[in-house]
């Protein structure tokens, strides 16, 4: 286990410090940042000296470093363009997006899971009735769904608002409000995905020989489904929900613009189009944080509830 | 682009520029109903700092103008008058030394009297800060205290667009206690503070009244919130469904939101249209001929790709100037009729009976649909596009590179000598290949140091100048459409091409 661990934090970091590095050297080949800032009238001497003003100067590789040293230290310096803590940004944009991305995933993994059992078990009509579904999920674009589900429940209906974010201090049922409309688009894909997955899981352990053994030992069905099958079925299940996550993160940047949700998607569209590089590799590090982290939970749930599964 | 600024390219993807910005565009927050005694905004940007010295103009200003006053104020025509500064004059015919007069009595919102050192100190602040707007007083050499209520500005050249510089970002007077952290605490003399209690960066800022306002009567709203939110379809459905009272909408939703109930407002905004700026033919040695630039001009269609890709909102131009501005002159349009058969005797007189290849960048985001329909009429013509996708991340900077010899572009006028200067100094960073002409160089010398009276004519002389030689192609003059709440009266005068927080009043 400890040793699971350690490779896994091992690889977590060269991780971070790939990526970071990437998007550090990227950035650089975007046109002038002080253009950005400064806008097309801006002088060249003015240019100038945003460039030294930001350091730009110097060459890349220093800067790179000394970017690292700070955020190993936790500084992740201060935006280029709204003169703003980047930590401080991020803090208060990473709970917008983690209520968007975390809510969708257990609406997404109760839903998804509970028609791929449901799937499994009937057959027939109701399994054909769950694949068409889950197809029509796939190929629907969500953006679609989105715009439909806001024309209809916030404009003709009036019963949700259309856009914004309410914290969840503020008010508990306004949070809910402001959540439901941007999951609900989310959630049509991402429960398509799961509940095809775990219906294919719980159809092949279905089949298996113990399975039948047990059910043949008189077993109520119940019983074989909850200990036996489910826990035999739910590790293909899980890695599908945890890459579903990951995958929201990403999806997260277009389903906040259409929102108005202030997340960290709106940030890193801002941050990006203006070259404020500070914001994006702070954005960059947390999401690779975030990333890690959940392949790691998904990792350990797989082995506890799986242990043929080794944590070596 | 002064008063675009670094938001510029966000602003033009949706809406006008100047308009979007200094009305900045709100609307009321918890709206529905509110008791009409709160505005809340929906603005296409978010704001970057709050602190004068780090912020362009633009969508910016929304954001700035509740809480600072400006050393001038700029009027719905782009005209320049009293604000902290009462009165002014330039006390040398050159037009190089520049009195102002300061209003008394005035108190910022931390108990900091305002006068003259204060303009001193916030005038040296802006020019130093290497900021987005410092640009504005480049000219500004120095400036003096006089008395406690008069400042005397010394400058390196005459500058028409100083006044109006001083009317936005580069005027705003910020409390000399507040400048270390003007962007998280600001303090200004303007009629609100910010509430930061209810503010979250990134996405609503909350104003309340500032107590020691001099004429709180002029701002009828006790709370002003700005949403920021830069997506159009996301801004016009929450205009749509009262979560803002005002802000710019999706031209294409129009019907939607008078069935909605709203109030449809249409301002005149920016200029989309071809610029020709490899005028000299450097990369492009058949721009060099001013008959190639009129060919263009008569080739492309203006009105019908308006009517084609932009449902008609807008109205054709062949120049560059603001409409109604004192350089505008409805004349000029009717200088290039669409006219293939014209264009090409131009380009055979030029001698390209053939046409020739002509290269151009090609983008997704602002004008997309525009691409196809100009090869196809440049093709009519003999002129055969070659278009090469560029990224639409700073595309500005991409354009004012010197790559492309011409590029589709949409330009949010401003004040004349802003735009004069940016569209034909051979020194303009927008003039990418330096290129101008002797005439051009002499107006703009003659403008810079006439008196407002003179400048009009020398203006209107520049501008049929830059027409006749054709060293653009505008298409057409594209509007803003402002939708807001019935509760709100939106002041709206002929030819007012952006809304200040005090256009907005209560309805009845």
């Amino acid at each position: 286990m400890i040793t699971f661990l350690t490779r896994r934090l091992i690889s977590a970091v060269a991780l971070l410090l790939v990526v970071s590095a990437l998007t550090f050297f990227l950035m650089d080949l975007l046109p002038d940042p002080g253009r950005g800032i400064l806008g097309v009238s801006a002088t060249d001497e003015q240019l100038a000296s945003k460039r030294r003003e930001l350091g730009l100067d110097r060459p890349v590789v220093p800067r790179y470093l000394d970017w690292l040293w700070a955020a190993l230290r936790g500084d992740l310096g201060t935006s280029w363009t709204t003169g703003l803590d980047v930590a401080d940004s991020i803090g208060t944009k990473l709970p917008v997006t983690l209520s968007l991305t975390l809510t969708a995933t257990v609406v997404c993994a109760l839903f998804g899971i509970a028609l791929g059992l449901f799937a499994a078990i009937r057959r027939g009509i109701v399994d054909r009735s769950v694949h068409v579904l889950a197809v029509a999920g796939f190929a629907i674009p969500g953006l679609w769904v989105g715009i439909l589900l806001v024309a209809l429940f916030a404009v003709r209906l009036d019963w949700l608002p259309a856009t914004g974010y309410v914290p969840l201090a503020e008010s508990p049922v306004d949070w809910a409000r402001s959540l439901v409309l941007p999951v609900a688009t989310i959630a049509v894909s991402g429960i398509a995905a799961i509940a095809q997955q775990t219906r294919n899981a719980v159809a092949t352990v279905l089949e298996r020989d113990y399975v039948r053994t047990l059910r043949s030992r008189g077993l109520p069905l119940r019983r074989v489904l909850l200990v036996h099958v489910l826990r035999n079925a739910t590790p293909p299940a899980l890695t599908v929900v945890g890459l579903q996550f990951i995958g929201l993160l990403g999806g997260a940047l277009v389903i906040e613009q259409i929102f108005a949700l202030p997340g960290l998607g709106s940030l890193a569209i801002g941050a990006t189009s203006q070259s404020d590089v500070p914001t994006v590799q702070g954005v960059v590090l947390v999401s690779v944080c975030v990333v890690v982290s959940v392949n790691l939970v998904v990792d350990l749930a797989t082995g506890v509830l799986d242990p043929k599964v080794g944590m070596r | 682009m002064t008063i675009l600024g670094r938001r510029s390219v966000a602003a033009l993807a949706t809406a006008g520029l100047v308009v979007a910005a200094v009305a900045g565009c709100g609307g009321s927050n918890t709206s529905k109903g509110a008791g009409g005694k709160t505005l809340t905004l929906a603005a296409a940007a978010d704001a970057a700092s709050l602190d004068p010295a780090k912020t362009a103009g633009g969508n910016m200003l929304a954001y700035l103008q509740p809480l600072y006053d400006a050393l001038t104020t700029v009027n719905p025509d782009q005209s320049v008058g009293p604000g902290l500064a009462t009165a002014w004059t330039y006390t040398d015919p050159e037009r190089r030394h520049l009195r102002m007069t300061l209003r008394e009595g005035v108190t910022f919102s931390d108990g900091t009297p305002f006068d003259a050192s204060v303009v001193k100190q916030n005038l040296d602040r802006m020019a130093t800060s290497n900021g987005p707007s410092s640009f504005a007083v480049a000219t500004v050499a120095g400036v003096t205290v006089t008395s406690p209520t008069e400042v005397e500005l010394a400058l390196k050249t005459p500058d028409p667009a100083l006044l109006f510089n001083l009317g936005l970002v580069a005027g705003m007077m910020v409390g000399p206690k507040a400048f270390a952290d003007a962007n998280a605490q600001p303090v200004g003399t303007g009629p609100y503070i910010l509430d930061t209690g209810h503010t979250t960066r990134g996405d609503r800022y909350t104003y309340t009244r500032n107590p020691r306002y001099r004429t709180p009567a002029a701002y009828p709203f006790d709370k002003v919130v700005i949403k920021a939110i830069p997506d159009t379809n996301a801004r016009t459905t929450a205009l749509l469904t009262g979560q803002a009272d005002a802000g710019i909408g999706a031209p294409a939703r129009m019907d939607a939101a008078k069935q909605a109930g709203l109030t449809v407002t249409r301002q005149p905004g920016q200029v989309t249209g071809l610029w020709l700026v490899d005028r000299d033919g450097k990369i492009a040695p058949p721009l060099k001929d001013a008959r190639v630039r009129r060919a263009i001009n008569h080739a492309v269609d203006g009105p019908g790709i308006l009517k084609a890709i932009m449902a008609g909102v807008g109205t054709p131009t062949t120049q560059m100037f603001a409409a109604g501005s004192p350089a505008y002159d409805p004349e000029l349009d009717r200088r290039y009729p669409y006219d293939p058969a014209r264009a090409k005797q131009l380009l055979t007189e030029a001698g390209f009976p053939d046409g020739f290849k002509l290269s151009l960048p090609s983008e997704n985001a602002f004008v997309p649909a525009i691409y196809p329909v100009l090869a196809e009429q440049l093709n009519q013509v003999g002129i055969k596009v070659e278009y090469t996708p560029v990224s639409t991340n700073q595309l500005s900077v991409q354009y004012f590179s010197g790559r492309f010899p011409a590029f589709m572009y949409v330009w949010g006028t401003t004040q004349n000598w802003i735009d004069a200067n940016a569209l034909l100094s051979p020194t303009a960073p927008t003039n990418p290949f330096k290129a101008t002409d002797p005439v051009a160089v002499d107006l703009l010398a003659r403008i810079a140091k006439a008196s407002d009276a003179d400048q009009g004519p020398l203006y209107r002389e520049l501008n049929a100048h830059v027409v006749e030689q054709a060293w653009f192609a505008p298409l057409f003059r594209g509007e803003t459409v402002m939708f807001s709440a019935k509760r709100i009266a939106l002041s709206n005068k002929p030819g007012q091409t952006f809304f200040s927080l005090s256009d907005y009043k209560p309805a009845g």
